[in-house]
C-alpha cells in the first residue's frame, strides 16, 4: 500500500478550449493527512479534484491516486474514494436520510451498515431533527451539509471535498470541521479538500497547497506556507488616508480596501505599531495568518474575486 | 465494509437503490409527475375512440402503451442532465464505485415507475375494451421493456451532449412526437403507402406498437412477426452497444 494517497507530477490540464487549467502540478499527499488545496476562483482547484477522483482525464504528467493511475485504474480509485462536489444541490424531493442511506446502499453497504452509517453521520453533524424532512423545507445549510453528509458517512479511503463548508454558518462550520477531522483521525481515512475559508484550511489541514493560475506556488505544513513570508508578525491599520509608499518602507504592504496589514519582523511591526496608536489609526497586532501567507504569494485575497 | 457480493448482485443493488432514491421516494411525493406520461396517450385515445369507435380502441390501447413507455424513457435526456449540470448529484456517483450501467438502469428504472400509474390505466382501458389473452401480455411485457431500455440508453446518451438542462427541454415532447405520432403507432402499418413500410422494422415504437396490435387481433402478421421481434430485439442491443462504448463517464 502506498504511502501517499495523492502523487502528482508534473500533471498538466489544458481544456478542448484552450484554457490551461493545470500546468506542471507536482504534489504528494500523504495518507491520512487533511490536505487543504487554496487558491482564487479558477485557479485550478475545481479541475485537479475532478482529474483526481476519475470525472476529468489529464492532458499530461503522472497522477497517482491511493497507488493506482488515474488513466488506466480510475476503477481502482473509484472503490477507495468519495467526494462533495462543488455547489451540489440535493433532491428537494427526498429527505437527507434518503440522500445518504441509498448512496450507501449503493456503494455496495448492507441495508443494516448504511442505516447505521446514515443516522451516525447525520447524528454527528447535528441534522437528526431534520433527517427525515424533504431537502425542499430545509435551509442553504443543511442542504449544504446533506451533500457533505453523503461522502463523510462513507469507508472511503480519500474524501474529495470541494468546499464543503461553503455558505454555512461559523458554528455548522466547525461541526462539519469535527466530523472532518474524526474521519481522518479516527478512520485514517484521507481529506482532500478545497476552501475560500482561510481560517478552516489553517485550523483543519495538515498541510495546504496554494494554487495560482493553474501553477502551484506553495505547499507544504501551514507552518511552512506561513514563513514563505519570511516575517512573523502583522500590524492591521485602518483608514482611508494612510500612506502606502511610507509602510511599503516597514514591510510588505497587503492593501485590503479601506484596510492595510503589513508584514515584517516583530521590532519593526512594533515601531509601526507605536506610530499608529499615536495617529489614532484603529490598528491589530498579530501574528501573520495563513491568509495573509496567501495574499502575499497570489498577490490579493479570495474575497476580492467576485 | 467494502461492498460485497458478485458484480452482477452489486449493480443490480445499485440500480435498485438508484431508482428508489429517483422514482419511488419522489413519485410519492408527487403523484402527477406519473400521470403527466398518460396525458397525451388519453387524448389520442379519446379522439380515436370518438372516431373509431371498438374498432380502433385496440390501436389507441397499443399506441397509448407504447406512448406512454417511450415518454417516460425518453425523459431520461432531462433527468440525467438534471442530475449532472443542476445537482451534480452525477458527479458524486462517478467518484465511487457505482457503475455507470446501474447509475443508467437505475435512473432508468426510476423514469419507469412513473409509467407504471399511466400503463396501468391504459391496460383497466383495453380490459374493458379488448378480449386480453396471454399472448396479448405476452406482447406488452416483451416488447415495452425492450424500447424501455432502447430510448433509456438514447435519452442518456442525448443527456451528456447536453450543455444546459434547457437544451434538452424542448427535445423530450419533440422525439416522443416524433416516434409516437408520425410512424404506425397509432394505426396500421397498411396505412402507409407500400414504399413506408420498412418504418416498421426502422423505428422501435412501430415495431413495439405493430406486435401490440397484432396480439389485440386487429392486425394478421404470419411470419413477419418474429422479422419483427428478431428487429426489437436488435434495436435494444445496438442502442446498449452504443450506451456502454460511448456512455460520456469521464470528460475529456
Amino acid at each position: 500500500m502506498a504511502d501517499t494517497a495523492i502523487s502528482a507530477l508534473n500533471l498538466w490540464k489544458r481544456y478542448p478550449g484552450g484554457v490551461l487549467a493545470l500546468d506542471n502540478v507536482s504534489l504528494d499527499v500523504p495518507r491520512g493527512c487533511i490536505f487543504s488545496l487554496l487558491g482564487r476562483n479558477g485557479a485550478g482547484k475545481t479541475t485537479f479534484i475532478k482529474i483526481a477522483s476519475t470525472q476529468l482525464m489529464p492532458s499530461g504528467g503522472d497522477l497517482r491516486v491511493l497507488g493506482f493511475d488515474v488513466v488506466s485504474e480510475a476503477q481502482e480509485i473509484r472503490k477507495r474514494i468519495a467526494l462533495t462536489p462543488q455547489e451540489g444541490r440535493p433532491a428537494l424531493l427526498n429527505t437527507p436520510y434518503e440522500h445518504v442511506f441509498h448512496y450507501l446502499l449503493a456503494r455496495g453497504l448492507s441495508i443494516f451498515e448504511a442505516s447505521a452509517r446514515t443516522l451516525k453521520t447525520l447524528k454527528e453533524l447535528d441534522m437528526m431533527e431534520y433527517a427525515h424532512r424533504t431537502c425542499s423545507q430545509l435551509s442553504g445549510g443543511l442542504r449544504q451539509r446533506t451533500l457533505a453528509a453523503m461522502a463523510l458517512a462513507t469507508d472511503a479511503d480519500l474524501l474529495f471535498l470541494d468546499e464543503p463548508t461553503l455558505g454555512l454558518d461559523v458554528l455548522t462550520r466547525m461541526k462539519v470541521w469535527e466530523v472532518i477531522r474524526r474521519a481522518a483521525a479516527e478512520n485514517g481515512q484521507t481529506v482532500f479538500l478545497t476552501t475560500h475559508y482561510m481560517e478552516e484550511a489553517e485550523t483543519l489541514s495538515d498541510r495546504v497547497g496554494i494554487i495560482e493560475g493553474g501553477r502551484l506556488v506553495k505547499v507544504g505544513h501551514v507552518s511552512d506556507v506561513k514563513e514563505a513570508l519570511g516575517e512573523k508578525m502583522c500590524v492591521e491599520i485602518s483608514g482611508y488616508d494612510l500612506d502606502v509608499e511610507m509602510l511599503r518602507g516597514v514591510g510588505q504592504v497587503l492593501v485590503l480596501g479601506r484596510s492595510v496589514r503589513v508584514l515584517a519582523d516583530k521590532k519593526r511591526c512594533d515601531e509601526l505599531l507605536e506610530w499608529a496608536v499615536r495617529a489614532g489609526k484603529p490598528s491589530i497586532f498579530r501574528p501573520a495568518s495563513l491568509e495573509d501567507a496567501f495574499i502575499a504569494l497570489v498577490g490579493r485575497g479570495v474575497e476580492d474575486e467576485g | 465494509m467494502r461492498a460485497r457480493g458478485g458484480i452482477l448482485g452489486r449493480n443490480m443493488m445499485a440500480a435498485l437503490s438508484i431508482s428508489w432514491f429517483y422514482g419511488y421516494t419522489q413519485l410519492r411525493r408527487n403523484i402527477f409527475w406519473s400521470f403527466h406520461y398518460a396525458l397525451s396517450p388519453l387524448a389520442f385515445f379519446f379522439f380515436i375512440y370518438i372516431y373509431g369507435g371498438r374498432l380502433g380502441a385496440p390501436y389507441a390501447i397499443a399506441g397509448g402503451l407504447v406512448m406512454i413507455t417511450l415518454a417516460a424513457s425518453v425523459s431520461m435526456e432531462t433527468e440525467a442532465a438534471f442530475n449532472r449540470i443542476v445537482l451534480k448529484l452525477q458527479e458524486v456517483y462517478v467518484a465511487s464505485p457505482i457503475s455507470p450501467t446501474a447509475y443508467v438502469l437505475g435512473l432508468a428504472m426510476a423514469n419507469g415507475l412513473s409509467a407504471i400509474p399511466g400503463m396501468a390505466l391504459m391496460l383497466s382501458i383495453a380490459g374493458l375494451l379488448a378480449d386480453l389473452t396471454p399472448r396479448f401480455f405476452l406482447a406488452v411485457f416483451s416488447s415495452l421493456p425492450l424500447i424501455w431500455l432502447t430510448f433509456s440508453s438514447f435519452g442518456f446518451l442525448l443527456s451528456t451532449l447536453a450543455r444546459d438542462v434547457k437544451d434538452l427541454w424542448t427535445w423530450t415532447p419533440i422525439i416522443t412526437g416524433l416516434l409516437s405520432v408520425l410512424p404506425p403507432v397509432f394505426y396500421p402499418l397498411e396505412l402507409l403507402p407500400g414504399n413506408l413500410r420498412w418504418i416498421a422494422y426502422a423505428i422501435p415504437s412501430a415495431t413495439a406498437s405493430r406486435l401490440i396490435q397484432e396480439s389485440l387481433g386487429v392486425v394478421d402478421l404470419g411470419g413477419e412477426a418474429a422479422l419483427l421481434w428478431i428487429a426489437l430485439a436488435t434495436h435494444t442491443g445496438v442502442a446498449l452497444t452504443i450506451l456502454l462504448k460511448k456512455v460520456r463517464w469521464r470528460l475529456p
